[in-house]
């Protein structure tokens, strides 16, 4: 009966996530996907000149920069948007966070940016600068804030870029 | 020759008089002075070989390419961020081109307080002078410094600090501010394009691409290298090994990689103080919203340092690093210097989040902002845990007294120069715009894990240099202790931190271990 109950748990932990069309998790498991996509939403919203996160498609970036990382610092991206998933409730936030409102998640990711406990800071902190170097990082972006780019005009990726878009081209995904 | 991993796709065989670990500043410039007095030479790199054609001055492209980890790892309890190289080159290929001398101080401290033998200032005066020639070493002249660097300079002559030119490893800059991202000009005189090429031009073979996994011994002598093949893209072993046998063999894999790699032969019980006394110089940043444009992403990135607080002051006798000390910390104990960041990892490192965050960033040609390269005294330690590398960094005792101090002064200078806010990056989001704040400010900063946004580019100490086994990895000629015929070449020697970038410190050093890998190689 426990063992029962346990596993119903878990599948509930687990449900209700899905990849939205040309999404491919391959760094990230589907449900850490999905609080990525929930995370770029809060941090990087989008309005007013600026493009929204995920419609620069910053949700895949991120999975491409797991996928591309170590194995220790790659295990400890995914614990991080774990904890943020089923963080809220300590938070006064009832719900997951990527089923929260995006007004939501920005308080509770602002509260884990000034908690006294240590493992809320790391995890925001990590996460923030994850985002934002990836947001702020893109072209599309400099429009908005004055930013005239790069003086090489050619973009090289890198080995790991052009592999992971491959992947991603193989799985149907848009990269 | 350099092949790289790609090329490589079976088992490879080498021979040499000496095999070197790693390519950056320790490395490239020990390969070449020896290939150059006709020792065969191999030099194996883990990262990627690239030129100049490869750096597209985007910031997540280079951050894959030539930065460990990506950019993305920090110190166990996240309080630094770990900045190191990962390519033929080493870190020499993302610094600021700033290039000192050690100060005499430092090398008498060294001398007197840690026993360093042969790494006096007359001693390393000749190598100086050699490889500020190579290097192209001079002062950053007028035309380098942008408006954040005059402010810098403005601001600590009214304050009445003393403030110099920044001494620049450059030929014919061409001022694009991408000088993390490696320079795509080959103007910057790194490792890239100076030592490296002159090692492979004498005979050196360079393998990039190339883990060093393990030493095989023979008796109290190390017999052969052997290492794995990297896939370039994911970073994992791709399948082939290369095996290299030496007369010699010299560890210069950097702060964190040469402190690793000996750790993984299982020397520590031989070596106790392998992988203790880290530092790092964290660095905390300030950053200033002004009412003029200040465009900190263009043209060098220091061309003015303030050295006025090089050395910490205190009440009573000075603290050394790693020792205690009952004597009163009064002030400094830092390099200041102007900051550039690309708007990357400037978003990354300011306050805040969503809309707030993008209307801050919207002022990016007025933001402008400082950086200290803080002398830590509190030491850290490297260690392997499950196969993972794991780096311990206090922020407290004396490392936290200079923190502060560090953090003060830079909002003095930001605030005396005409910033209308001034923000110190901490997760509580701290902004102050007047003086009179500052004490306020800083004193609730708190420097508990994560709270603070700081770099750690310049790590050392892990195989520091010494009489003795008891307290030290290296000796004189920086060959390990209790092995004839294996050495250390890089900051993981140096005692403490050099006070200054430690580019030209490790150059230095590297030739006085050539010398004694090429007497052992005659």
């Amino acid at each position: 009966m426990v063992l029962a109950l346990g596993g119903l748990g878990l599948r509930w932990l687990g449900s209700g996530y899905l990849l939205r069309a040309g999404e491919v998790a391959l760094g990230l498991s589907v449900k850490q996907l999905c609080v990525a996509r929930a995370l770029v939403e809060a941090l990087a919203p989008g309005g007013d000149g600026f493009p929204g996160g995920a419609e620069l498609g910053l949700v895949q970036r991120i999975d491409e920069e797991v996928w591309a990382a170590d194995e220790g610092m790659a295990g400890d991206l995914r614990s991080a948007l774990e904890l943020l998933e089923h963080v809220p409730p300590l938070l006064g936030h009832m719900g997951r966070f990527s089923a929260l409102s995006v007004a939501a998640r920005g308080d509770v990711f602002e509260r884990m940016l000034r908690s006294r406990r240590d493992l809320f800071v790391q995890v925001a902190i990590g996460l923030k600068q994850l985002v934002q170097i990836c947001y702020y990082a893109d072209a599309r972006v400099w429009p908005a804030i004055g930013y005239d780019g790069p003086w090489i005009k050619e973009a090289k990726p890198p080995a790991s870029a052009l592999a992971y878009q491959k992947l991603v081209g193989e799985r149907g995904g848009r990269g | 020759m350099i092949r790289q991993g790609h090329e490589l796709d079976r088992d490879q065989r080498e021979s040499a008089d000496v095999c070197v670990v790693g390519s950056g500043c320790g490395g490239a410039s020990l390969a070449a002075v020896l290939a150059e007095q006709g020792r065969s030479v191999v030099l194996v790199e883990q990262g990627g070989y690239y030129t100049k054609d490869d750096f597209d001055q985007r910031e997540l492209n280079m951050l894959a390419k030539i930065d460990g980890g990506r950019g993305l790892h920090a110190s166990d309890d996240v309080s630094v961020s770990l900045t190191y190289g990962n390519n033929v080159g080493g870190a020499s290929v993302h610094y600021w081109a700033d290039s000192y001398r050690t100060p005499p101080d430092r090398l008498l401290e060294w001398r007197d307080v840690f026993g360093i033998l042969g790494h006096s200032e007359e001693a390393l005066a000749p190598h100086f002078a050699e490889i500020e020639r190579d290097l192209n070493v001079h002062p950053a002249t007028d035309e380098y410094a942008n408006r954040m660097n005059l402010l810098v300079e403005r601001g600590a002559r009214q304050l009445g600090w003393h403030v110099a030119r920044v001494p620049q490893a450059r030929k014919a800059c061409r001022g694009s501010g991408h000088c993390m991202q490696g320079c795509s000009y080959d103007a910057k005189q790194s490792q890239l394009v100076t030592y490296i090429p002159r090692a492979v031009a004498a005979g050196a073979r360079l393998y990039s691409d190339l883990r060093a996994e393990r030493l095989e011994w023979s008796g109290r002598k190390a017999s052969a290298l052997v290492g794995r093949v990297l896939d370039r893209a994911t970073g994992r072993p791709r399948g082939p090994t290369l095996r290299v046998e030496a007369r010699v063999f010299v560890i210069a894999a950097g702060g964190y990689g040469t402190p690793d790699f000996l750790l993984r032969q299982g020397l520590k019980a031989q070596l106790p103080e392998l992988g203790e006394h880290l530092f790092v110089n964290p660095c905390p940043m300030v950053h200033a919203i002004f009412e003029e444009d200040v465009i900190q992403w263009r043209n060098i990135p220091a061309a003015w340092g303030v050295e006025e607080f090089r050395l910490a002051r205190y009440q009573g006798a000075r603290r050394v690093f790693g020792r205690p000390s009952q004597s009163r910390y009064l002030e400094g104990g830092y390099l200041f210097m102007p900051n550039q960041l690309q708007p990357g990892l400037l978003g990354a490192v300011l306050p805040g989040i969503g809309r707030a965050h993008a209307e801050l960033m919207r002022q990016l040609p007025k933001l402008g902002g400082t950086i200290c390269w803080i002398d830590d005294v509190e030491p850290g330690r490297i260690r392997i845990d499950g196969g993972r590398r794991r780096i311990e960094m206090p922020l407290t005792g004396g490392n936290g007294e200079r923190l502060r101090d560090a953090w003060k002064k830079q909002a003095q200078l930001l605030l005396a120069v005409g910033a209308k806010q001034v923000l110190f990056g901490d997760a509580q989001d701290t902004r102050i715009e007047r003086a009179e704040q500052i004490e306020a400010a800083v004193r609730q900063l708190s420097i508990r894990p994560a709270r603070n946004v700081l770099g750690a580019p310049h790590p050392g100490g892990g195989a520091r240099m010494g009489a003795s086994p008891r307290d030290s990895v290296v000796d004189h000629e920086h060959r390990v202790h209790g092995f004839d015929n294996l050495f250390v070449a890089d900051p993981s020697v140096f005692p403490s931190p050099p006070s200054v970038d430690p580019s030209l410190t490790i150059l230095a050093f590297s030739r006085v271990a050539a010398a004694a890998v090429a007497a052992r190689t005659s």
